[in-house]
């Protein structure tokens, strides 16, 4: 419940987040000038996706829906990749890379894993 | 060149002469009563024998210190008297036997074309199916291929030796095809009666007939079954061994009773030889034979720290769960014991022909020199073994010199003396325990006697002396009670456990099968891949591709070389565990590299933060607590 709570949360504020920059670069056309910003708009709608899918993610993880585990950490790749990129690009958002390592180490915890898959204890 | 059938030399039965040779007979006897069913792969080119004829095809060298190799015994003329011939030689050197010469074109030619013709004709029967490297991951495939490497800097078995060898092993076969084992019997003061089965073949040739690790000239393996006699003259059969690669302890052996493990033919245990290794497994299947790596060792064991941490303390599964067998640092060779070729033994269409090893030959007990070719491997693998006796290096060998400590089994009582012992330990310890109680009284009674001095001296403030070493006597007495009734209590205990373990005994109850193995060696399933062609030579080229990959990019891209590079190895890794169907496995891989990747950098930038805020929670929580044991 909690992780599934944590990945709507994260998946919200990166929709937000996404939002509220394309479209203050939409609204001021100085910043469209930047030589970078079809790179920033690129990231912007990457983690749009990222945060549909983290929101999409936590409503199967309420359902206990198999695939929503895999959908989850696949998203949380997503997130921490384009948090990462940000952070190297001198732009960090420590609250969302806190956000994705917090599910990343919840998701993967052994009981988790096991509620989303019977057979996991089989792998290990 | 003259024939090997001419040599002279027969196969030695047993010898009627001797004292002993109603010993001998009952060894024998009981030798064959046990003797194993050797169950080969389809694809096998070697098969025990006897040593004679081999030995008349070698011809003996030494290994000088100085590098120099010179011959002892040109090749036909050697027999095992001229081997064990005494012979000054300077500490260091090192006697090896050469079995083969190099083969020239026309024969080589001959016995390639050989091949091909029954490969074609579908009669060579060994296939791998499923790749090792498409068994395995990128790092050890990476290793596998460094291991490659090292074998053309290291010494090895030179390219045509294991051709060579299979054309020799054919020709001593013509006129000699009975399988020889050379049997010896063990009977141990401690009631343990050890049979020893042990097999010599001419070559080792896993590495170049079966992608293993090693070909050498020269194999000895063996087999054991460990027994102990009844009261009535019966021995009943408790144990069985194989030797199998340089594993040692309890690992090795099975409970004769272990269905599931030990396979029987009457009382004839059943060895699954590896394919061209010729280790001994219990059960059939392919088994993965990683090699450790010393180099990487710390770094193997730093992964186990941060293992049990991520496991135990964080609760975390998923990668660490692999990561735990730590075959990320071991090169991965398979070991094919699939029982579908040859077999040998009783009820077997191929027979024994047993050679006992009583009177010690001298071949066995005075050669200490290795029983093929010398390839100056430094990691050994390569050089021939020495004889039953002894190692490589000239020391005993510990199958021989130590049957029972060898599989785990010193110091553990046979089953039928096992009560006995467990009755003495128990009067043992209760005699001890009266020991204690008598020695407690006594103490005690002092214990008092000092008590009622010092308490008298207590009302004397004039003898500080007296009263100080009363003082300390009486700590020391207290210690020492202290201490026997701990004795006691862990007496008791242990009482309670032989007399436990003496109950489960009478009513006939036994300990698990197994619980004596760390490491139970099994056979690896069979993977189930995506288009599994394709995905072994995926895995065959995949470490090639990328390293061309990584160097394409290095030279010709100069403006994103770092998130190429990265997408390069990603798109590797998302193809190769698409194929291997381990894609939910990546996706969990990557997803927790990052988790720690991104952990490090926020720890590393709130550091102090999160130090504080750690010291804030302390202090609430201490506050916190404080105040609900108030107003409970």
């Amino acid at each position: 419940m909690f992780v599934a709570g944590l990945s709507m949360v994260e998946g919200t504020f990166a929709v937000l987040l996404s939002g509220a920059a394309l479209a203050g670069w939409w609204l001021n056309s100085q910043a469209m000038q930047d030589a970078n910003i079809s790179l920033r708009i690129d990231g912007a709608v990457l983690l749009g996706i990222d945060g549909i899918a983290l929101l999409l993610a936590g409503i199967g993880l309420l359902r206990l829906a198999p695939w929503a585990w895999t959908l989850a950490m696949a998203t949380q790749c997503l997130t921490l990749t384009v948090t990462l990129y940000e952070y190297l690009s001198n732009d960090p958002d420590y609250l969302l890379m806190a956000l994705g390592v917090l599910a990343v180490l919840l998701l993967n915890r052994q009981e988790v894993r096991l509620a989303f898959d019977p057979t996991e204890h089989r792998h290990a | 060149m003259p024939d090997p059938q001419d040599t002279g030399l027969q196969v030695p039965r047993l010898q009627d002469t001797g004292p002993d040779t109603a010993q001998r007979a009952e060894d024998l006897a009981l030798l064959r009563r046990f003797e194993p069913v050797l169950r080969f792969t389809a694809g096998e080119d070697y098969t025990p024998q006897a040593i004679d004829t081999y030995l008349a095809r070698c011809s003996l060298w030494v290994h000088l210190p100085d590098g120099r190799d010179e011959v002892l015994v040109e090749r036909w003329k050697l027999t095992p008297e001229l081997l064990v011939e005494p012979r000054h030689l300077p500490p260091g050197a090192v006697m090896y036997l050469d079995f083969t010469d190099p083969l020239d074109l026309p024969n080589l030619t001959a016995l390639y074309l050989h091949e091909g013709v029954e490969r074609l004709r579908g009669q060579v029967g060994f296939h791998p199916r499923i790749g090792r490297l498409a068994r395995v991951g990128y790092v050890s495939r990476l290793l596998a291929a460094l291991f490659s490497l090292t074998l053309l800097l290291r010494g090895r078995v030179p390219g045509d030796a294991a051709a060579a060898a299979l054309l020799a092993t054919r020709q001593l076969r013509v006129g000699h095809p009975e399988h020889v084992y050379y049997g010896r019997v063990v009977r141990d003061p401690s009631g343990w009666t050890i049979l020893q089965y042990w097999y010599f073949y001419t070559f080792d040739n896993w590495r170049s007939g079966f992608y293993g690790a090693n070909d050498h000239e020269a194999d000895w393996e063996m087999a054991s079954v460990y027994l102990y006699e009844e009261p009535d003259g019966d021995v009943i059969p408790a144990w069985a061994a194989y030797s199998c690669h340089d594993f040692a302890g309890g690992d090795l052996r099975r409970r004769w009773d272990d269905r599931g493990e030990l396979e029987l033919v009457d009382e004839h245990p059943v060895l699954y030889v590896g394919v061209g290794s010729h280790a001994g497994y219990f059960r059939p299947g392919d088994y993965l034979a990683e090699i450790d790596i010393p180099l990487l060792a710390p770094l193997a064991r730093a992964i186990q720290i941060v293992r049990q941490i991520w496991v135990g303390t964080l609760h975390q599964a998923g990668v660490a769960a692999r990561v735990s067998r730590l075959s990320l640092f071991r090169i991965p060779f398979v070991d094919y014991a699939r029982g579908d070729g040859v077999s040998i033994g009783p009820g077997q269409p191929d027979g024994w022909s047993p050679v006992l090893l009583d009177p010690l030959p001298a071949w066995a007990s005075d050669f200490r020199g290795l029983w093929g070719f010398y390839a100056r491997d430094p990691l050994s693998g390569e050089d021939s073994p020495a004889g039953p006796l002894f190692d490589r290096d000239g020391s005993p060998r510990r199958a021989w010199d130590d049957p029972l400590g060898w599989v785990g089994l010193d110091g553990i009582p046979t089953p039928d003396a096992e009560p006995a012992m467990l009755e003495r330990r128990r009067i043992e310890l209760h005699g001890r325990q009266r020991q204690i109680e008598a020695e407690l009284d006594r103490e005690l009674t002092s214990l008092e006697r000092v008590h009622t001095d010092l308490a008298a001296l207590g009302d004397q403030p004039l003898l500080p002396a007296a009263h100080r070493q009363l003082s300390e006597r009486l700590a020391a007495l207290r210690r020492r009670t202290s201490a026997l009734r701990e004795e006691r209590g862990e007496c008791l205990l242990l009482m309670d456990a032989i007399q436990a373990r003496q109950s489960r005994l009478a009513r006939g109850l036994k300990d698990p099968p197994r619980d004596h193995i760390t490491n139970l060696a099994s056979p690896v399933p069979e993977p189930s891949y995506r288009w599994q062609r394709l995905a072994e030579l995926w895995s065959a080229v995949s470490i090639a591709a990328l390293v061309a990959g990584v160097l394409a990019l290095t030279y010709t891209d100069r403006g994103f070389l770092a998130p190429h590079l990265l997408l390069l190895v990603i798109g590797f890794l998302v193809v190769d565990a698409t194929l291997r169907r381990q894609l939910r496995s990546l996706v969990t891989g990557l997803a927790v590299t990052l988790a720690v990747v991104t952990g490090a950098i926020l720890v590393y930038e709130w550091s102090w933060h999160i130090l504080l805020g750690g010291i804030v929670a302390a202090v609430l929580y201490l506050a916190w607590s404080n105040v609900r044991e108030i107003f409970r």
